[in-house]
């Protein structure tokens, strides 16, 4: 990659760099590792002195049962968020690989979703979801009694829910990584899979899915890193209830922070950060040694 | 044929419930009064009450303030974002130095580390720019220039350094190689990044909701929350309904219009890196 | 600690690159006491950052300081949805108004650290007028540092009249009453009592609020805590019965079934309908009560009543509101801060009683006739004046969590016992966070 003449004009080409660098230290670089430092200070409204309190911040926010429960419904939701999400992309993409007009049709519905502000897919889904809306109007019609189940009333279904809303507004998205990683399996292989004697069922799981793996590993390091960050659906829908059932990280961060706790409020995002790192780095180590070298 | 038959249709039977039933209450219930908005049910109106439902919003609902605030940050960041990023992703490519490689990987960081808010607030502070549009405009360019220089850099690094270098016998300069040859190139990594930016920038709330303070300098998402929270209009899913839909409108018809486009840039663009 | 400060500061401006300075702008340095003396400056603009919420009696006073004074007052719109958590977000990165529209409950002035931070409005004569309440409202240690012209948010519980009586039943006095009222209402296919879990708030009026009122007369439970004589968990004390009292209504089926998600608004327009008995609400909602009838007053009037309802006998509690009380900030600049006390003078003297005109709701200064009031406010005002109790919240620091908490126990994920632990150590960890 490096050839003589672009060694000759490498120094100067820096200054290209330059007001990117500039702009991710200031506004991104360095508030981050500032991160590390403000999980342990104890900084509040309440006075004017910021000191040093070591592991106080984590402490405190586990005896209020706010460190633990929120980790959990986090990875939890995460979770949630990442498998429905890739399982209907994966499912949408295998149906509308083939580039022709009808599924040009059905892709660019499917995408529409992606475009809306997750505070409008929340509000949109706690209607269709709420006792008396059109989801428990059709249930009332299928089965048997009327239906007026509180889908965000309940600690369990209200996790889910939410999480289900945040998969739907990317399931899209993800739906064309998963086209455009298709589309790069060369034919050839498939069909010789074919003249093998391999069915659909097979071809796919032998053969496609593990070449698959580039988009794989792409969506869900971005569906569980982008999980461990949310927030918006959740103000739009629960803002954390009912109880604590849905008060993902992030919200909780906001209460710390509304309270004008900002050390605890960032013990709250460093575990953020915690989550993301144990979760992504591994992963994407795990799921590049599955690639198929092509 | 008949194995493609029943795809359609069972991706039809999908589509109702995800897709059509949604937006069908969304739409027909932004129209209705409050009282049959109230119930939520997927009917027609009796009565059409779309011009006050959406008067209403506008005016109490600070629409156009929204709107106005969205394009003043999405528009200067995106174009910052893509100008910047796809200079330094030239500069990356391009250049041996150990040094630019390392500030390399820490700007790639941004795309999977997620930004720590509360000392943003604090640095924003220090430079005098707390709750200003300039501040969270400069935030949102720091974090996001990240996904841009990784996309781009990977791009420059498959094109050949042969009309680079012919470029600079004839003459040219580095900012004219980079303007005249480079930029044009990365034209469709460009493009990718910044349909992917459009979507993220225009409709985030979690930066908005710490950086930005006063109703005066909300942005659409900002002013959809503040008013489907606020008591007055919060049940209102007549109002609320068509909020959302003013909201998601501007993307909406810019999709429309270039929905091909956008799918194939997401499509064959290199999001897979 | 010195060294601490120190310590941390270098690491950070080694780790940032940026000095971390402490927060605030060293203003405790300054007098305290709000400056009165001589004639008040003309043709300073003030800032002043106000609820997006304020009535429009409150906005039509601040027009009239301007003409009176030759002062200029610039509003800085802060909204009601996100008020408090944006206005300690502001204050904590050393941003300061002139002007202060804040709650007057000593749990939120010390989260903003008000004794150092605000000036000391003691001497200043509305103090005197404001009476009793100027002791609860914007106090720290006796020192007053609110001017409070809002009517307090006074608490209890409203009841359809027409439901109570074709049931055969009586206004609740006591938990005991509300009890009794839920088992003969149930059978009768109306909710009994509206609970608005999807506001986060209001469900703490019910598990606390009204069952403490008789407890926190003249602040007394508040200052056995304040002083470590009780403990909010004690398993034998007031708070944790009170707990169990919602709990055990929760449980019995009193509540609504949608208690975890209902919003306030919806809650008051189902006990206007006749389909609840009693909503556990503050004055607060009778304004929505009047928006959601499209303001029959009349109407309203007729169909609901308001009683203060204690643990065991009939009593309101109060809490001074955020909406009309304000403070005036130690920002360093004389003038401006000399302008900041005329600007209170004048809503408290000269502005005061056309602001209570406008307002329809009962003055909180002594020397002003009360305007004439509809129905359901003179019976808050009447309530209030039965020697109501202080909203028990008001005084114990941390409690600003008790809303959420709360919600917990309507969700059934933890016990009362629970509850009140937690709050024992949210009230630690803000005694802690403001050195006491």
């Amino acid at each position: 990659m490096i050839t003589a003449s672009s060694r000759r004009r490498g120094p100067g080409l820096a200054w290209f760099a330059a007001p990117a660098i500039l702009l991710v230290s200031v506004f991104f670089l360095v508030p981050f590792l500032a991160n590390a430092v403000f999980a342990f200070v104890q900084w509040t409204g309440y006075s004017d002195t910021i000191r040093w309190t070591g592991l106080t911040n984590f402490s405190l926010l586990g005896q209020l049962g706010i460190l633990g429960h929120a980790i959990r419904v986090t990875i939890v939701y995460a979770v949630i968020t990442m498998t429905v999400q890739n399982g209907v992309g994966l499912a949408l993409a295998t149906a509308l690989q083939q580039t022709n007009r009808v599924n040009t049709v059905f892709r660019s519905i499917f995408f529409v979703p992606v475009l809306m502000s997750p505070l409008a897919a929340g509000y949109i889904w706690s209607a269709v979801l709420s006792p008396d809306g059109p989801a428990n109007d059709f249930l009332s019609a299928v089965l048997p009694g009327s239906v007026h189940y509180a889908y965000l009333g309940h600690s369990v279904s209200a996790l889910i829910t939410v999480a289900c809303v945040d998969a739907w507004k990317w399931s899209g998205l993800a739906t064309l990584v998963y086209i455009a990683g298709l589309n790069r399996i060369p034919a050839q292989l498939v069909d010789a899979a074919r003249i093998d004697g391999a069915g659909t069922w097979r071809r796919f799981w032998s053969v496609k899915f593990p070449l698959l793996a580039p988009a794989v590993t792409f969506n869900v390091v971005i569906t569980l890193v982008g999980a461990f960050s949310a927030l918006d659906v959740v103000f739009a829908t629960t803002s954390g209830g009912p109880g604590d059932a849905t008060t993902l990280l992030n919200v909780a961060l906001y209460t710390q922070y509304g309270q004008s706790y900002f050390g605890q409020a960032s013990a709250l995002g460093l575990v953020v950060t915690g989550l993301v790192v144990l979760t992504a780095v591994p992963l994407i180590g795990w799921l590049r040694r599955r690639e198929v070298p092509m | 044929m008949t194995a493609v038959r029943v795809r359609y249709l069972l991706l039809s039977l999908f589509a109702i419930p995800w897709i059509v039933l949604p937006f069908w209450l969304l739409i027909i219930n932004s129209v209705k009064s409050e009282g049959e908005a109230g119930v939520l049910s997927v009917g027609l109106p009796s009565s059409w009450h779309a011009a006050t439902n959406y008067a209403t919003v506008v005016h109490q609902g600070r629409y156009l303030t929204g709107l106005g605030n969205s394009l003043l940050i999405a528009v200067p960041s995106i174009v910052l974002v893509l100008g910047l990023g796809s200079m330094a992703a030239w500069a990356y490519a391009r250049s041996p130095r150990r040094s630019l490689r390392l500030t390399y990987y820490l700007s790639v960081l941004s795309i999977v580390l997620p930004p720590a808010i509360i000392p943003t607030v604090y640095t924003l502070t220090q430079l005098g720019l707390n709750g200003s549009r300039i501040g969270y405009l400069l935030t949102v360019v720091g974090t996001r220039l990240g996904m841009v220089i990784f996309l781009c850099t990977g791009f420059v690094r498959t094109l050949p350094v042969d009309w680079e270098e012919a470029a600079q016998l004839d003459g040219a300069g580095r900012w004219q190689i980079y303007r005249r040859i480079v930029l044009p190139l990365l034209a469709p990594a460009l493009f990718t990044g910044a349909i992917l930016l459009v979507i993220n920038v225009w409709n985030d709330f979690f930066f908005a909701l710490f950086l930005l303070q006063g109703p005066g300098r909300a942005t659409l998402p900002l002013t959809l929350y503040q008013f489907a929270s606020s008591s007055a209009y919060g049940l209102r899913w007549n109002l609320v309904f068509a909020h959302v839909i003013l909201t998601s409108l501007p993307l909406l018809v810019a999709y429309i219009i270039m929905q091909r486009r956008v799918l194939s840039g997401l499509t064959e663009g290199g999001t897979t890196g | 600690m010195r060294t601490s400060i120190r310590r941390s500061a270098l690491a950070v401006s080694v780790v940032a690159g940026l000095a971390l300075a402490a927060c605030g702008d060293g203003s405790s340095d300054q007098p305290a006491a709000a400056d009165t003396a001589g004639s008040a400056p003309t043709g300073v603009t003030l800032t002043l950052w106000h609820n997006t919420a304020d009535p429009q009696a409150l906005l039509d006073l601040y027009k009239k300081y301007e003409a009176a004074s030759g002062n200029t007052i610039q509003l800085v719109d802060v909204p009601a949805a996100t008020y408090p958590p944006a206005i300690q977000a502001k204050w904590a990165t050393g941003e300061r108004p002139d002007l202060l529209e804040w709650h007057g409950n000593q749990t939120d002035l010390l989260a903003l650290n008000g004794a150092n931070t605000m000036l000391d409005l003691s001497a200043m004569p509305f103090v005197a007028k404001e009476g009793d309440l100027a002791k609860v409202a914007g106090a720290i240690d006796g020192k007053v540092y609110a001017a409070s012209i809002g009517f307090p948010s006074v608490s209890g519980v409203f009841y359809n009249k027409q439901v109570l009586a074709k049931a055969g039943l009586q206004p609740p006095a006591s938990y005991a009453d509300l009890a009794s009222a839920c088992t003969t209402l149930k059978s009768s296919g109306v909710t009994p009592i509206v609970i608005a879990g999807g506001d986060g708030w209001p469900p703490q009026i019910l598990s606390g609020w009204n069952y403490m009122a008789e407890y926190n007369v003249g602040a007394a439970y508040d200052t056995q805590v304040n002083s470590g004589q009780a403990k909010v968990n004690d398993a034998n004390g007031p708070l944790v019965a009170g707990l169990k009292a919602f709990d055990t209504l929760r449980t019995s089926g009193c509540f609504n079934s949608d208690a975890t998600t209902a919003k306030w608004t919806t809650s008051l327009k189902d006990l206007l309908d006749g389909k609840a008995a009693f909503v556990p609400q503050n004055s607060d909602s009778i304004s929505q009560l009047d928006s959601i009838a499209g303001g029959d007053t009349r109407k309203v009037d007729d169909t609901i009543g308001f009683v203060g309802v204690s643990a065991t006998r009939q009593l309101a509690n109060y809490a001074p509101t955020v909406l009309g009380t304000y403070y005036a900030p130690k920002t360093g600049d004389a003038t401006r801060q000399r302008a900041a006390a005329d600007f209170i003078d004048f809503i408290t003297g000269t502005g005061y009683a056309g602001y209570v005109t406008a307002s329809g709701a009962p003055p909180t200064l002594t020397g002003t006739a009360t305007p004439q009031l509809q129905g359901l406010w003179q019976e808050v005002q009447t309530a209030y004046q039965a020697g109501a109790g202080l909203t028990f919240i008001s005084q114990l620091p941390g409690f600003n969590n008790f809303g959420p908490e709360t919600g917990k126990l309507l969700a059934g994920q933890e016990s009362p016992q629970q509850t009140a632990d937690r709050m024992q150590t949210y009230l630690l960890q803000a005694k802690a966070a403001a050195g006491k």
